[in-house]
């Protein structure tokens, strides 16, 4: 249990500020020093097994995946990028290959439509939460008021129902 | 007392207030949420006509389809083989079934080529190197190609290889007797067998 | 007896639209001797459905072969419990399965309440029975169960391998349980809507049944994690597949609902929404049943392309059509009393919860679906895969988890800035500590330092409140600490199961955390006496074992696994060929550990070399995600079990143990 025993608002917000930046800095080396995937699961990654669904390249260990992969590192050792083996891919086995579809013309709603989303649910949860702000100042002496019985009642109700 | 809820039309105080709005006001919300339901509901129903086009059916004309062969060369179901009696194989270099059928075929092939009967065979999702190397291992002659961007598989509702779809002189997917039951299916699933191809073969070829 | 179970379902289905019409007659027209008729006929008709199923048990136990269902999914030597369990292992026996617990749900349902709800009652019931006649039609005139074939085989093929496993038994019931059973919420909603009850009665009942069948989803889907783990053999527990989203689709509305309903049972707020959520819920198990069964989106799981999307999309649009009009109508009277009084306050948090769950529920939704619009309108087809749910669904979640830490700081009603920020000092702390030591151990990939930290923080935050419970408990009442404690959860049901439920989350956060971010892999051939490494793991491939029944052949490679240098046992990843269906299953071997687990698979066999090759994954934490199911349902029944008739605590100790928790 903490006790109240400083009432300065700044304070803590300092002291969680200065957490939080402790932490950013800490995730900002972490990013830093991320392990790198191989060259090749780079590309197996971004790419699906065309006959099981829901596998990635990488996961996948059924003949054709071991051809493709094979196919991929023979394309890489005679130096075709990345974007082309990607493309060539494309070609043999259609879009469906790619796990991620990429995100230009009409696919790029598949990205969009999840953002819009979210951004109109934080909205209506603001607009909702900004009404209480707004009336605020006028509840505000009412939480200086001591304890009315009535009030204590309540509280053991809410406790008895949570 | 005031409410709040997710949105304002649903947070008027009164019944009155509520009346006094405009009416579009009134019906905004739930217009909203309608049409969201309406839209929703209208793309599965596209989603199920789009999905619901049937695949090849016996008796039914077999769906067009053409491709680039390995040689090169363009090939055309409708156009460069109409009147034929296609045999449309569907078949991978790592499918070891596929083996088992892979000598007969070309064998059949070769038998009845000059009976107005064409082999088409349509690699199903392969890998080049491999798949020339199958061909070559088999000795396989007849028209072969990858099925680019699974398109012909797609079109033929193949499920896995080998599946091989007999058409007639007309253009028309050949029924087979299905095991178990009164009704035809419109493919060989798994490898063929060298008399029921032959059989088969023969039957159409003297078909008018 | 094929015929005897096809005019049971028959009967069924005439029983049960002569109970919806009749009840919805009956109290329209006030005329209760209608109203119990057409009570009584549901309880027939959800008896003639139960009695189908047992027919079908009982043609599946006797090898009938001449029952086209029965030769399909059974064959000789096929073990007593797959057999049993074929009820559900295809389309038209599931469909039936799905018809005989919403038969159940109706008879409790009945029984449960028929002295209560006189006038939601006969509503509820016409609701249940639109839905059991709508599955009925689709046994009677598109899917047979019982249809007979012209002759009669001396072998069946045998149930699908994928689903010849142990979790046949439990995964497919619980999620059907789950699915089904959030018909009954939705009749109760649709009920209050028709009758314009809307008072707290039918919010009641649903919480109720919403928690039950909320109970049995979870455990479903966790299950269905597990199956796909144990059997699948890649590795993983969770793929995104069409048939998994289905699942999860309803049980986000409902953990919505869940929450929501809270602030409508103490505030009277959010009416509107519980309503849409529950409508939501029942859509999305409808469409979710739609999506599985009209080959719409193709899916692994899926059964094959069929003429029961037309049937499913038709219900789906009826009863979102009714639904989405009652709402409308009642509009009015579903306006909320209240308002949300504070920024940091649980209403609000709630608020924050709803909008996260739901909007994990579009995502998903909307991913599924996508590959299905995108063909529609470019005749392209597309995969939406993993990369998307998780770019997309993983910061919702990390930031429910955040909301979920903090709410053990805020009360109902609400606190002050100052205060809520006092109370987040010290997880903040333990949070920055537990996250510098991880990365001090190693944890160096920064979204799985957010997740594990954000696990900590919440995981840190619900703890303190059951200590902190404790303390308070300790001190007023001089209980030792475990009595305390128990006493403290049992005061307080809902409140402290639901925080188990929490503690739960965070169980399963850190183990999709760590096998997100920490998977190793390794693949070698091996021959025997030849070892390979993976992570601190040796092992050597000692020799193939093999064996084999009517249904099946085993191989199994046999690993010593050693462990920094110390042998820890032998495993043995198998392959089964099932003869009938030509295929081949590859079992893993698990060795499980609250750290890791070791996932071995045969990848191949080289018969000429007489080498295996396997696949060997380290999956960190996995057992976590097992361990936080189990919490999950402990808390869940915990929270819902009906209370006890109690005394009432004095409002002293209360407060006391309320300020105790709180500061």
């Amino acid at each position: 249990m903490i006790k109240p025993r400083v009432r300065l608002q700044p304070r803590y917000l300092l002291m969680l500020g200065l957490l939080a930046l402790a932490w950013l800095t800490l995730a900002q080396t972490a990013l830093a020093q991320a392990p790198d995937a191989t060259h090749i699961q780079r590309i197996t990654d971004r790419l699906n097994c065309p006959l099981c669904q829901g596998r990635t390249l990488t996961e996948c260990e059924i003949p054709v995946c071991v051809q493709m992969k094979s196919l991929i590192q023979q394309k890489l050792a005679a130096g075709v990028s990345d974007d082309e083996i990607m493309q060539y891919f494309v070609i043999q086995y259609g879009q469906q290959v790619l796990n991620e579809p990429t995100a230009i013309g009409f696919n790029l709603l598949v990205w969009v439509f999840p953002l819009i989303g979210m951004i109109a649910g934080a909205i209506i949860v603001a607009v909702v939460l900004r009404n209480v702000a707004r009336r605020k100042p006028a509840e505000a002496p009412a939480a200086t008021r001591p304890l009315p019985e009535e009030y204590l009642r309540r509280v053991e109700q809410e406790l008895k129902d949570f | 007392m005031d409410s709040i809820t997710t949105n304002e039309e649903f947070s008027a105080p009164h019944e009155a207030v509520v009346e006094a709005r405009p009416i579009w006001r009134r019906w905004l919300w739930p217009g909203v949420g309608l049409g969201i339901v309406l839209v929703f509901l209208g793309l599965l129903t596209l989603g199920l006509r789009t999905a619901g086009v049937p695949g090849p059916q016996a008796g039914q004309p077999a769906p067009d389809f053409s491709l680039t062969l390995f040689d090169g060369k363009p090939l055309s179901l409708r156009q460069d083989l109409a009147g034929k009696v296609v045999v449309v194989n569907f078949w991978a270099s790592w499918c070891t079934p596929c083996r088992d059928e892979a000598k007969l075929l070309e064998q059949t092939w070769q038998d009845y080529r000059n009976k107005g009967v064409v082999f088409v065979g349509i690699n199903y999702v392969d890998t080049e190197p491999e798949a020339r190397a199958y061909i070559q291992e088999y000795h396989n002659t007849y028209p072969n190609g990858p099925d680019l961007g699974s398109k012909i598989s797609h079109q033929y509702r193949v499920q896995g290889v080998p599946e091989t779809f007999v058409i007639d002189k007309q253009g028309n997917i050949v029924g087979l007797p299905a095991a178990g039951t009164s009704s035809q299916t419109p493919k060989f699933t798994g490898p063929v067998t060298a008399n029921q191809l032959a059989a088969l073969l023969d039957q159409l070829t003297q078909a008018p | 007896m094929a015929d005897i179970g096809y005019l049971l379902i028959v009967l069924g289905l005439a029983a049960a639209v002569y109970s919806m019409v009749t009840s919805v007659y009956g109290v329209s027209a006030r005329r209760p001797a209608l109203v119990l008729s057409g009570r009584n006929a549901a309880l027939v008709a959800a008896g003639l459905t139960v009695g189908a199923a047992l027919m079908m048990e009982f043609l599946l136990l006797t090898h009938d072969f001449n029952v086209r269902y029965v030769a399909e999914t059974t064959q000789l030597g096929q073990s007593l419990y797959l057999t049993i369990t074929a009820l559900w292992g295809a389309q038209a026996g599931s469909l039936l399965f799905w018809s005989t617990i919403l038969a159940g749900y109706t008879i409790s349902v009945i029984l449960v309440t028929r002295n209560q709800h006189r006038d939601l009652l006969p509503w509820a019931t016409s609701v249940l029975m639109l839905t059991l006649a709508f599955f009925l039609t689709v046994l009677v005139f598109l899917r047979n169960p019982f249809e007979r074939l012209t002759f009669i085989p001396a072998d069946g093929t045998g149930l699908n391998p994928l689903l010849q496993h142990g979790g046949m038994m439990i995964h497919p019931p619980n999620l059907y349980m789950g699915f089904v059973g959030f018909t009954v919420p939705f009749a109760f909603a649709m009920a209050a809507l028709i009758t314009g009850r809307l008072d707290d009665t039918w919010i009641r009942t649903t919480r109720i049944w919403t928690m039950i069948a909320w109970t049995f989803l979870s455990m479903g889907v966790l299950l269905g994690g597990r199956w796909a783990y144990d059997v699948l053999g890649w590795g993983g527990y969770w793929g995104w597949d069409p048939v998994e989203n289905a699942s999860l689709l309803p049980w986000l509305t409902a953990t919505a609902f869940i929450h929501s309903v809270m602030v409508q049972e103490r505030k009277g707020m959010l009416k509107i929404w519980n309503m849409i959520l529950i409508v939501a819920t029942y859509g999305l198990v409808i469409f979710g049943t739609f999506l599985t069964r009209s080959g719409v989106i193709s899916s692994v799981h899926a059964f094959a392309l069929s003429n029961l999307g037309p049937m499913f999309l038709g219900f789906l649009t009826l009863v979102l059509l009714m639904a989405v009009g009652l709402i409308i109508y009642r509009r009015d009277l579903l306006r909320s009393k209240n308002q949300v009084e504070s920024l940091v306050s649980r209403e609000a948090s709630f608020l924050l919860n709803n909008m996260l769950m739901v909007g994990v529920c579009f995502a998903v939704l909307w991913g599924t679906i996508f590959p299905m619009i995108s063909e529609i309108f470019t005749g392209d087809k597309i995969t939406v895969g993993p990369p998307f749910f998780n770019k997309t669904v993983g910061p919702i979640f990390a930031l429910t988890m955040l909301v979920m830490g903090f709410i053990p700081l805020i009360g109902w009603g609400g606190a002050t800035t100052e205060k809520f920020l006092r109370h987040l000092i010290r997880p903040a702390i333990a949070t920055g500590i537990g996250a510098l030591a991880l990365f001090l151990l190693g944890v160096h990939q920064v979204y799985a330092l957010i997740g594990f930290s954000l696990c900590l923080f919440t995981g840190y935050t619900t703890v303190s409140e059951f200590v902190n419970g404790t303390i308070a408990r300790r001190r007023a009442t001089g209980e030792n600490p475990f009595q305390a404690l128990v006493n403290l959860i049992q005061r307080n049901r809902r409140r402290y199961g639901g925080y188990l439920v929490h503690i739960a989350v965070v169980f399963i956060g850190l183990g999709i955390v760590g096998s997100q971010f920490y998977k190793q892999e390794v693949t070698q051939a091996l021959s025997p006496g030849e070892s390979m490494q993976i992570g601190d793991y040796t092992l050597t491939y000692l020799g193939l074992q093999q064996d084999s029944d009517l249904v099946k052949q085993d191989l199994y490679g046999q690993l010593m696994v050693s462990q920094g240098g110390q042998q820890v046992g032998v495993i043995s990843p198998q392959q089964e060929f099932f003869t009938a269906a030509n295929q081949v299953m590859t079992i893993p071997a698990i060795r499980s550990t609250p750290k890791e687990d070791l996932y071995v698979i045969v990848a191949g066999i080289d018969t000429q070399s007489n080498s295996l090759t396997f696949t060997a994954h380290i999956n960190p934490l996995v057992m976590w995600i097992w361990l936080g199911g189990v919490l999950l349902i402990l808390g869940t029944i915990i929270a819902a079990w009906p209370a006890a008739r109690r005394e009432p605590a004095p409002v002293t100790e209360a407060v006391a143990e309320r300020a105790s928790t709180r500061i």
